[in-house]
Formats: structure tokens, sequence, C-alpha cells
């Protein structure tokens, strides 16, 4: 049985609720029962299409409007405003045509505003080499999306008069000792400044804290939460006690129906249905594409966008693109969440503060991932195209499953990344790179679009067995058919067969250890066939 | 001894000089002990089964998935169960209610006498390792 995938989110959750037990076995909270909430009928009715539509929104390939955006501009301000931060001007809140453009740009930014910060500290310039890449980048971004985007996307990122002085200041020295003697401590600094004044501090004051508060009242309302642990699940001097409060008081220690009933219904349900499709195949490939900027896109295709950044700021441009996942908040890739919390507070209509929560909401509704600095945000729009199969995972043969505006694409095979030419050109696939591909599953789907009866003629299978058998007592066209037992290059065992009625020649992998056709088709029966159904023609 | 491209050629000659473009129905006259084979899935006639434990199921088609070749869908007055079974191989057990048909887009239809039957799928090896892959 297929395991369900596990998101960040959950493997938080399981984090949480660890901890909860830790400190429920610590005596630090002390929970009496009190009576349960119970979904009504009509709610419970609410549940799937609730689910359903935050699946849409997350499979949403529809761009952002301008609406949507003027939206999502004021709702990223509200997200800093509620986690106390000082917002970025609304011209530093840019969006990007898809993760990419959004990833790089936020590096290439984010490296610019580090080394201001820098040269304040260290009184040194060090902006030659900057500016130098800076300018071949604007030089050669002419027409190719992605590169034109993230260059476009990093200027408007950057303060308009940090990114001229960049630009400009190519008479100051470099002092590269002194620069290197103090990257490491200020990029540290750096780093943990950005981690902690933006994404946690913005989702403990928003998501969290209305999930927390949303999953206490729903226990509360129905029953087995405590006073004291309500207590501190509102009046929090710390989010994480207040979570493992909360938790422990309702889904852990309770085993709170409603909310598992709920959770099940809504986040998990659009978690397992998105999950596959939308948030790990990006995430993945924004990852690899940071690692592996130069060299040729395999299953992703990004452009000339980690180019173009490193272009701009220099290999740390790609230094930070690559810590930015910290940074990044899934959007409408991350809908469970929000489709659980939103569910209590459009259907069941808890009576909570959603003030903050409002903006998380919309940011989840309205746009993809997104990028939070404390000087900047970069919003990514949603990809024009997200194919997956009938099981939900990340599908598409004649093309990539998933797509953004810029030309920046994502290739799988039923659920299994390939690389963009097995898809795009797959007359270029052939016996040789089939018996060279080292990963099992993409040589697997490689050899089913080569063919395997071309495979199994090409590489001279061995004929272990062939018979013949009628094909159907009754059928008007009568006759009989052949049959045949293959073994190929790996060892692997065919039984193949044709079918009349869809005019199709079927290649059935069967088991090993199968000598006859016969024993081949037991094996995937279940059954023994009668003797008088067949006639063998040959045998090895 | 003759090779693979010798023993590939004469079967797909023969997947198109068999076909069976006139669609026809094989009627079944059924008694238990035997077997009906459309495509990739079998029915065997049984018993009336207990009941008990057993969950109606209001889908038609007998085997999972939207896949063209996936559509083998009873039609006529019919009862179906889900067998609550672990065996990925056992489909439902249904119920004709009176004769009725068991149609594929592809394969020959079949025409389905009164009574009970159940389903059995046939193992997809490929499908069974990409999901142990998988996991």
């Amino acid at each position: 049985m297929k395991k369900a995938p596990i998101t960040q989110e959950q493997a938080e959750k399981e984090t949480r609720r660890a901890a909860a037990k830790q400190i429920a076995s610590e005596g630090q909270y002390r929970m009496t029962p009190s009576k349960k909430y119970e979904l009504t009928d009509e709610h419970r009715a609410q549940l799937k299409p609730w689910a359903d539509s935050w699946i849409r929104s997350a499979m949403r390939t529809a761009p952002m409007t301008a609406d949507e955006k003027d939206r999502c501009r004021r709702a990223a301000i509200g997200l800093y405003e509620a986690a106390g931060l000082t917002p970025p001007p609304p011209e530093r809140i840019v969006f990007a045509p898809s993760p990419f453009v959004a990833v790089f740009a936020f590096g290439a930014a984010s490296a610019i505003w580090y080394a201001d910060a820098a040269e304040r500290v260290t009184g040194q310039a060090t902006w030659q080499a900057t500016v130098q890449a800076t300018r071949r980048a604007a030089a050669r971004a002419t027409g190719r999306a992605t590169e034109r985007d993230t260059v476009q996307a990093t200027g408007q990122a950057v303060d308009q008069a940090t990114w001229q002085e960049t630009v400009k200041a190519t008479g100051r020295a470099v002092d590269q000792a002194t620069w290197q003697a103090t990257e490491r401590a200020i990029e540290q600094a750096a780093r943990r400044a950005v981690d902690q004044a933006t994404r946690r501090a913005v989702d403990q004051a928003t998501v969290q804290a209305t999930e927390q508060a949303t999953v206490q009242a729903a226990g509360e309302a129905t029953g087995e939460a405590t006073g004291e642990a309500t207590e501190q699940a509102t009046g929090r001097a710390t989010w994480r006690a207040t979570w493992r409060a909360v938790d422990q008081a309702t889904v852990q220690a309770t085993e709170q129906a409603t909310v598992r009933a709920t959770w099940q219904a809504t986040r998990r349900a659009v978690d397992q249905a998105t999950w596959q499709a939308t948030w790990q195949a990006t995430e993945r490939a924004t990852r690899q594409a940071t690692r592996q900027a130069t060299r040729q896109a395999e299953w992703y295709n990004c452009g000339l966008t980690a180019q173009a950044a490193v272009d701009i700021a220099g290999d740390r441009a790609a230094h930070f693109a690559k810590s930015s996942q910290s940074e990044c908040n899934g959007g409408s890739q991350w809908s469970g969440t929000p489709s659980y919390i939103s569910f209590f507070r459009h259907i069941a209509k808890l009576p909570l503060d959603y003030s903050k929560w409002d903006h998380y909401e919309i940011l989840a509704r309205h746009s993809c991932r997104r990028y939070m600095h404390p000087e900047f945000c970069i919003i990514s729009d949603f990809p024009v195209k997200l194919a997956v199969d009938e099981d939900n995972e990340p599908h598409c043969e004649d093309g990539p499953f998933c797509a953004w505006a810029d030309g920046t694409k994502l290739y799988a095979v039923n659920g299994h990344y390939v690389p963009e030419w097995v898809v795009e050109s797959p007359e270029l696939i052939t016996v040789e790179k089939i018996q060279k591909e080292t990963d099992a599953e993409t040589a697997r789907i490689m050899r089913e679009r080569f063919g395997e009866g071309r495979y199994l003629k090409e590489i001279g299978a061995k004929v272990i067995h062939v018979d013949s058998v009628p094909i159907d007592a009754l059928s008007p066209a009568g006759g009989s058919i052949t049959r045949a037992l293959m073994e190929d290059d790996i060892g692997q065992r065919w039984l193949v067969g044709s079918d009349g009625s869809t005019e199709r020649v079927y290649y059935m992998l069967v088991s090993p250890k199968a000598e006859t056709c016969q024993e081949a088709y037991h094996s995937l029966r279940g059954t023994s066939e009668p003797d008088s159904n067949f006639t063998t023609i040959l045998e090895s | 001894m003759k090779t693979a491209e010798q023993v590939l050629a004469t079967i797909q000659g023969e997947a198109t000089g068999n076909s069976q473009e006139i669609r026809f129905y094989r009627v079944h006259l059924t008694g238990l002990g035997h077997e009906i084979r459309q495509g990739d899935i079998f029915l065997y006639p049984i018993e009336p089964p207990n009941l008990d434990g057993l969950k109606e199921i209001e889908s038609r088609q007998l085997a999972p998935g939207n896949s063209k070749g996936s559509r083998h869908i009873l039609a006529g007055k019919v009862r179906v169960f889900d067998p609550g079974s672990s065996d990925p191989l056992d489909g439902p057990i249904f119920e004709q209610i009176e004769r009725g048909l068991l149609e594929h887009p592809e394969h020959a239809g079949d025409s389905l006498a009164r009574g009970w039957y159940k389903v059995r799928f046939q193992l997809d090896l490929m499908a069974a390792n990409r999901a142990r892959r998988a996991d």
C-alpha cells in the first residue's frame, strides 16, 4: 500500500505532538475535561465541499488578477504588521511569474541588501564585482523570459537607491581580506535576523495563532480542553508552550473527535490531493536548481533565472536563494491548514478574532509561494498548467506536468520526475540510454515510451516459451492467438500476447520463475488455466 | 528456434488479423465454476453471499481508475458491494438481479445471467513494482 506523502506541516505537527506528550508526562499542564464541540449535520455536509474548494485553489492555473495582486500586497503588509514588524514599502512587495524567478530574485536581492549592510558594518566597498555582473546581466536580459524576470524582480525588491548605487559604484575599492574576515559573522547574523524576523514571526502571529485558537475553540466547545490549558492557550507567554498545551489538550490528549474529523476531511484531504503535484515538486525543483545552477536542466527547466541571479549579485545570490527555503511560505501550495482553519471561520463560525489570520488566508487563496524578507517580499503567481494522474500524482506524458507563464517547467510521469527530454523528445530514447540510466524507475519509463516490443526486439530477448490459445469459443472470429514468454536483458520475464478487441499487443511483466506461458499467465491471475485451453508451439 | 523478432511479428500480425471490429456480445449461461474474462478482469459466479458487513456501493464500474481500459461497466438491474477484502486482486461482488450487460469501450460485451458474481483483477506486476519503489 502506498504511503501518503508527509508534508512539512504534518512533520511539524508530529513534532509538536511529541513535545506535547513529553510536557504532559512531566506534569506541566493539568487537564480537566469539558464538553466536546460537535459538528452539526449541516456543518458536516460542508466538509468535503470546503476541502474541494481549497483543492481547486491549490490546483489553480489561472493567473492572479490585478485586483488579487492588490489584495495580496495589502495582505502581505498585514502579515508584517501582525507580527509587529515594519512592512517594506508597497513597491518592494513584488510579484514574480514563477517560484523559480521568485527564489532567485530573492537570492539576488538578499545578497544586495546583505552587502549593503555589510558595507555599513565593515566600511568596505565590495561592489565592483557585483556591478560588473549586474551590467552583464542587464545586457543579457534581452527577451529571455526567466532571466529578464529575475533581473526585474530583483530590481524591484531592492531599494531603488541601493540598486542604482550597485550599478554605479564601479570605482570603489574592494578589500577582499577584510570582507572575508567579516563575511561569515555578518552572514550568520543576517540569516538569523531574516529567519527570526519574518516568516516565523509572521507565521506565529497569524496562522499558528489562529490554528491554535481554532483547535482550542473547537475543543472547548465540545469537550475535553481544560480551563488551565485554555488560559495558557489564550494568554500565552510563548507560542511554543501555547501550542503544546492546546495541542495536547485537544488533538493529542483528548483525541478530540471534531478536530480529527475536520482535519481529515479538510486539511489532510487537501494535502494529499495536492502535495505531490504542487509543493513537493516545486520545492524539490527549486532546491535542485539552486544547487545546480550551472548544470543542464533535468526534470525541471528554469531557464536562465539562476544564472541571472548569480550575474546580478555573485555567488552569494545562489547561497541566499538556497537558504530562502526557510523564508518561504507555500501560499496556495500549503492549502491544508487554511482549509482547516477557514472551515471553522466561515462554516462553523467559531467566534474568534480572525483579524490577523485574514491576511494569511487571503494570500493562501489568491497567490502561490512567497518569500518574506525584512526589506522586501516576493510573491509567485500560479502556474499556467498543472496536470496529475488519477492518483493525484504529478503526471503528463506529452509535456510538462507543471508550467509557469515565464516558461519554467517541471516534468513527471505517474509521480516520478523524469528528464525533460524523455517527455519532450522520446525519439531520442535508445536502448543504450535506457541501459545506462541508473534510476530504475526512470529507465522503466524510458523503456515504456520506447516501446516494450521494440525494446525486446532490439535487445534480442530470449524466447523462453511459445504457445497458442483459442480466442474465445463463443467468438464469431474464432481461431487462436499466439503468446510468448520472453526474458529481457535484466532477467525480467514478459508474457506477450494480443487482444483482437483492442488490436493491441500486451507486454505483461510476470514472475521470473515462470517457465511456460501457462505458468506466466497463472502468476498474473492467481488461478490455473485448464490444460485444454492451449497448445504448445515452442519450448526452449 | 524462432527469434524474438519473429515471434513478435507473429503476435503483432494476429493482433490486427483477429480484429473484432464487428461488435458482439457473448451470452453467458453461467454456472458455478465458470469463468468469464473481459480484458484484464475475471468474473466468477458465486453462491449468494452473507451480506452482513458488506457495504453497497453506487459505482457500476468494476475496475478502479479513470482510464479507458478500466471502464468495465455493468448495465441493468444490479447491486454492487465492496467485499472489504485486503487482497488487492479482489474486486467488487455484485448481484445481477436480472440478465444484464457488462460493457467496455474496447472489449466485446458480456451478457450476464441472473445471479451473484465476484470480480478478480489480473495482477499488474509493473504497477505493483512501481508502488513498492514509491514506498
